[in-house]
């Protein structure tokens, strides 16, 4: 007992005194395996590193976004292995817990970016950045955290806007007491801050974070200021400002430029494109569908990053298997290798049978063969699957192995917002034509207007003309689809038809109950919402069909509960 | 001394908590009695009203299963039942075997099990029926007595053995004409598990095995209706009477004409079996007025003619005097899809790609359809696709089809496919016949209107013989083209001027008349 308690004192005494050595100089050396705040920010390289950084982050968003905008809208639907938390968004019941609808992601996302901005702006005060590389880095993560403060706006109405970076975790746990504004007036702060950034294009080809790094280009890695931009215009209903920058976007390539952003149509004799085609003369055959990874309209979606690729593509972010994070769609959309949580809605399905292609088939094929595959009989979302699903049996290629994108902003997305804005801004059959079989279908092929609805389409020989529009071929033209039919009030019939032709191009990427609430607050309409996704209940035979719908009708239910956690 | 304090808190609280546990337990899961350090050969033995019992196991060497380490049920009846076993029963120790197999399972189940009605597997194979405390028809008089290796069942009757359909069929071979046709179903067969090897096909890679090995006797009535000799599953087994069963095979004749007469005979007799098992158990008291066979023929069940309803281990057999079924289900119309040829009038590239899958939605029905256009031209003089089928039978056929014809602008800027024309084409029926010459006996051009979905009436078709039997297994060789048609879609040799050779067709229809 007595030597215990000699020790009572011993240990003690002997970590006082490693206290004390420890402040001595001879071991206050900076630790070689820890990165210090204050040497964070020394050059441009780590505000580079800053950027990818805050990407990285970003990319734990992927689930809730495609999650809360899918489920929650008419085309996707749980299956019957679906956890409780995502039927509890299938029908509009979100409960206390529920994983997906919680907020907190996307403001760690917001104060990383936050974060960023304030050590840009100490970086630019002491001359570590110029003003061109500060500019550029700088309107990035702004954009960025303007484009996750919309969605937070979309999902969740009122939410606290929060700039200033934050300190401490305690700070963090705080902002879910922080006073809210409501989603209008979100609006408005999001559009100042995106009109006064200072610098709006894409990172210049120039500057050091376009780059090739694991063998993906990192140019379309980054947020579209004037897509960002352009769709906070249509949530403000401000068509001509909407217009007016989507249009830039649209025209990226310049003039003479008849490929990029520009929607072209299917190339018969080689079917290399992005268009829904047939193999030449034999049209009439369903099994001559142009079906692989490197031809026609799926493969946007499987394949590499090449010339083509970037035709389509504005903003998507890479999942590979080498590093983090796993792609989380493997397992929510995959019958083989995946847990099959979620599935392309039988509304869904009965809409892309309901249309008639070119060749007289009545489906569209990008529906129930691109978009909403059988495989074993199950209908499966397959828009994430194409590089993890080999390209002919549709059996895992490696089951471990999960490379995909996210898909995120592309060519179609930016057309149909620019039909959007066009419609409403006295603009119906230039709307029309973009969302159907293209601008070579308009009067003399030429508008004749001034920005931004200046559209050349004609092509000749003699006098020598070749429009920069003269290729393209409308949403509705490159999936081989007839022209939809005009019926009523034309502004709004068009507009019916923009979110309709939206529903069967973009179904599953993330896109759809943005689309239906703009529309509906716009049309001060909540039936427009209501009723489409009581009919997606319905059609499945969910006994909660009628309540949904009717709780639908009130708009304070549009949005999910703040519930901090 | 302060770990003495300890130990005595220790114990104090397992022995509080101990208490306090049991009771719990024994509300929520009670055994009605114990006797885990007996076996159940021990526990049978020190009960006096099971003392038959324990004898006969003692007789049949079944004892020492019982006191072995496995997991049992035992179903003992006691002395009084056993006493009412038949004496030549008792004197023969297999019989005894398999009556008290009957009653032994190589596994647990409690009265808790059966909450629902269970088939519990016996040692002897067949099934039983336990629910709550019944089994089958005996009651349990002590449920649940749980002993080392299993559980004890004491019941006031000899559940005895019973035969399956199969078994009832073969033993009643000569009281039915109809168990007799199918007891001789009997086919010698390869058994390619027990066949000798003899070689690999160097360019398929498939098996070859030497004749006459491995050849097992297969009763085709078992592998292409129901396999009824399984103890598995439940089935309810219709026996015609003689008169019945043979009024109903002469109702077939005329659908089963042939030149060699013993195959009339066995087409028709198996059109009449083969919707007489029926999946599933119908005890009296369940019977609907009609059963629905596996080949979608319903089966009227008239409560006045049944003869006789026994009981078999896997469902249970009616003898009835008549049960006439609707011819129009017993010779059904049937549809052959244009979508899937057999065979081309020619492979050449330059037909194929003109040949097309496509697919339609038909405003009347409001049903999308598939079918095949043949978009030839001015080169499709001749040109034929055929269909084979050995699902004709003798008797005369209503031909219809549907075959739409429209013409669609390229999407992709090329010619357009199809005609706004209307087309001529020709529908042939003959036998399948090897050699290269076809004499089809129907023979009928008609004319396609573009944008017609309705069926069109081609005429009517009348099959002579059909001399394949029906009840064969799979044929390994060609014998079955006896019974097959060849039917030809063919294109006139010449049109008028600018009118294409096209074909097409959705599907064909064959509606037999009575």
């Amino acid at each position: 007992m007595r030597v215990f308690k000699a020790y009572k004192y011993i240990v003690p005494a002997l970590a006082l005194s490693a206290m004390i050595a420890s402040c001595n100089k001879l071991v206050d050396v900076a630790p070689k395996d820890v990165l210090e705040e204050k040497n964070m920010y020394r050059n441009v390289f780590d505000a580079d590193a800053a950027v990818i950084g805050v990407y990285g982050k970003f990319m734990s968003l992927a689930t809730p976004y495609i999650v809360l905008n899918e489920v929650r809208a008419d085309l996707m639907s749980t299956t019957a292995t679906a956890d409780e938390y995502l039927k509890q968004l299938n029908e509009h019941d979100v409960k206390e817990g529920n994983l997906y609808a919680n907020p907190k992601p996307f403001y760690t996302v917001i104060m990383n970016c936050n974060d960023v901005m304030a050590n840009f702006d100490i970086m630019l005060r002491d001359k570590k950045l110029k003003q061109e590389e500060y500019n550029m880095r700088y309107s990035d993560i702004a954009a960025l955290r303007s484009w996750v403060y919309l969605q937070l706006g979309i999902q969740f109405g009122s939410v606290p806007y929060v700039t200033d970076p934050l300190s401490t975790t305690t700070d963090m746990q705080n902002v879910g007491l922080m006073p809210r504004i409501p989603f209008n007036q979100l609006l408005d702060e999001l559009i100042k801050t995106m009109e006064g950034l200072p610098y709006i294009k894409p990172y210049s080809a120039t500057s050091s974070l376009v780059a090739t790094v694991d063998g993906y280009t990192t140019k379309k890695f980054f947020v579209n200021k004037e897509a960002l931009l352009g769709e906070l215009y249509l949530w403000r209903n401000d068509y001509h400002k909407a217009a007016s920058i989507l249009k830039n976007l649209m025209e990226t390539g310049g003039t003479g430029d008849l490929y990029n952003y520009r929607l072209t149509g299917a190339s018969k004799a080689d079917n290399n494109d992005l268009a829904v085609g047939y193999v030449r003369y034999r049209e009439e055959d369903e099994g001559m569908l142009i079906d692989n990874n490197s031809q026609g309209w799926r493969s946007m979606f499987a394949r590499d990053e090449d010339a083509m690729f970037d035709r389509e593509w504005v903003w998507f972010l890479p999942f590979n298997k080498s590093f983090d994070p796993v792609d989380p769609f493997v397992d929510l959309f995959s019958n083989r290798g995946g847990s099959y949580k979620l599935k392309p809605s039988q509304y869904a399905l009965d809409t892309w049978n309901a249309q008639v292609q070119k060749n007289d088939f009545a489906y569209d094929a990008r529906g129930k063969v691109f978009t909403a595959r059988s495989i074993d009989g199950q209908p499966v979302v397959m828009k994430y699957l194409y590089n993890y699903l080999n390209g002919t049996g549709f059996t895992p290629l490696n089951v471990f192995e999960k490379n995909g994108k996210w898909f995120l902003y592309r060519a179609a997305s930016m057309h149909l917002d620019f039909a959007e804005a066009a419609n409403r801004d006295n603009h119906q059959s230039l709307a029309y034509a973009i969302v159907n079989q293209g601008l070579t279908t308009i009067p003399k092929q030429i508008t004749g207007e001034g920005f931004p609805y200046n559209f050349d389409a004609r092509k000749s020989d003699n006098p020598k003309i070749t429009g920069d529009w003269c290729l393209n071929v409308g949403v509705r033209g490159r999936a081989n689809l007839y022209s939809q039919t005009v019926t009523g009030d034309s502004t709004l019939s068009i507009e019916e038809g923009i979110v309709s032709e939206a529903g069967l191009e973009l179904a599953s990427e993330g896109r759809r109950w943005s689309d239906l609430l703009r529309v509906a607050l716009r049309r001060n309409d909540p039936a427009f919402l209501a009723n489409k996704v009581y009919e997606k209940l319905v059609r499945e035979n969910n006994p909660r069909a009628s309540e949904v719908r009717a709780k639908l009708m009130n708009k304070d239910n549009w949005y999910l509960p703040f519930k901090w956690k | 001394m302060r770990s003495t304090t300890k130990y005595i808190l220790l114990v104090v609280f397992i022995a509080v908590t101990g208490t306090w546990s049991c009771k719990k337990w024994d509300e929520h899961n009670t055994v009605g009695q114990q006797a885990l350090n007996e076996n159940l050969l021990e526990q049978i033995n020190k009960n006096a009203s099971l003392s038959k019992f324990s004898e006969y196991l003692t007789k049949t060497g079944l004892d020492k299963v019982l006191s072995s380490s496995k997991n049992y049920t035992v179903f003992a009846p006691v002395n009084e039942a056993l006493a009412a076993l038949p004496a030549d029963v008792v004197s023969d120790t297999a019989k005894l075997k398999a009556v008290l197999q009957n009653m032994i399972a190589s596994q647990q189940f409690f009265t808790r099990n059966a909450m629902d009605s269970i088939r519990v597997a016996m040692l002897n194979g067949k099934r039983v029926f336990f629910y709550n405390k019944k089994f089958d028809d005996a009651n349990i008089k002590d449920a649940d007595i749980a002993v080392r290796n299993g559980v004890l069942h004491i019941i006031d009757k000899v559940i005895t053995p019973l035969p399956n359909v199969w078994d009832y069929v073969v033993t009643s071979a000569s009281t039915y004409t109809q168990n007799g046709y199918i007891s001789s179903l009997n086919f010698l067969q390869q058994d390619r598990t027990k066949a000798v090897l003899d070689s690999i096909n160097p360019i398929t890679g498939d098996s070859v095995f030497k004749p006459n090995t491995g050849m097992v006797v297969v009763n085709t009535f078992k592998t292409k209706v129901y396999d009824i000799a399984a103890e598995d599953s439940l089935y309810t087994y219709i026996v015609l009477t003689n008169p019945g069963f043979n009024s109903e095979v002469d109702r077939q004749r005329p659908y089963f004409q042939s030149s060699k007469t013993d195959i009339v005979t066995n087409n028709s007799s198996w059109n009449v079996v083969k919707d007489l098992a029926i999946s599933g158990l119908y005890t009296p008291s369940q019977l609907p007025s009609a059963l629905l066979s596996k080949f979608g023929v319903h089966v009227p069940i008239n409560q006045a003619k049944i003869v006789e309803t026994r009981k078999v281990s896997n469902g249970i057999v009616y003898v009835l005097s008549e049960a006439a079924c609707d011819m129009a289900e017993k010779i059904p119309s049937f549809k052959v899809e244009g979508e899937y040829p057999s065979r081309f009038a020619s492979t050449a590239d330059k037909y194929l790609t003109k040949i097309f899958y496509r697919n339609r939605l038909n405003t009347l029905t409001g049903l999308n359809f598939k079918d095949i256009y043949m978009n030839l031209g001015s080169s499709g003089a001749n040109y034929y696709v055929d269909y084979l089928t050995n699902q004709l039978y003798t008797g005369k056929y209503k031909v219809y089809w549907v075959a739409f014809s429209d013409k669609t602008i390229s999407g992709q800027g090329d010619d357009p496919y199809g005609t706004d024309s209307t087309l001529q084409q020709i529908l042939q029926i003959g036998d399948y016949s090897f050699s290269p010459v076809y004499t089809p006996v129907f023979n009928k051009q008609m004319a396609v209107t573009p944008r017609v979905y309705s069926e069109v009436y081609l005429g009517d078709y009348t099959n002579a013989s059909y001399d394949y039997p029906l009840s064969a297994p799979p044929a390994t060789d060609r014998s079955d083209t006896a019974s097959m048609k060849r039917i030809r879609l063919l294109a006139p040799a010449t049109a008028t001027t600018g009118v294409p050779l096209n074909l097409t067709l959705d599907y064909l229809k064959f509606v037999p008349s009575f």
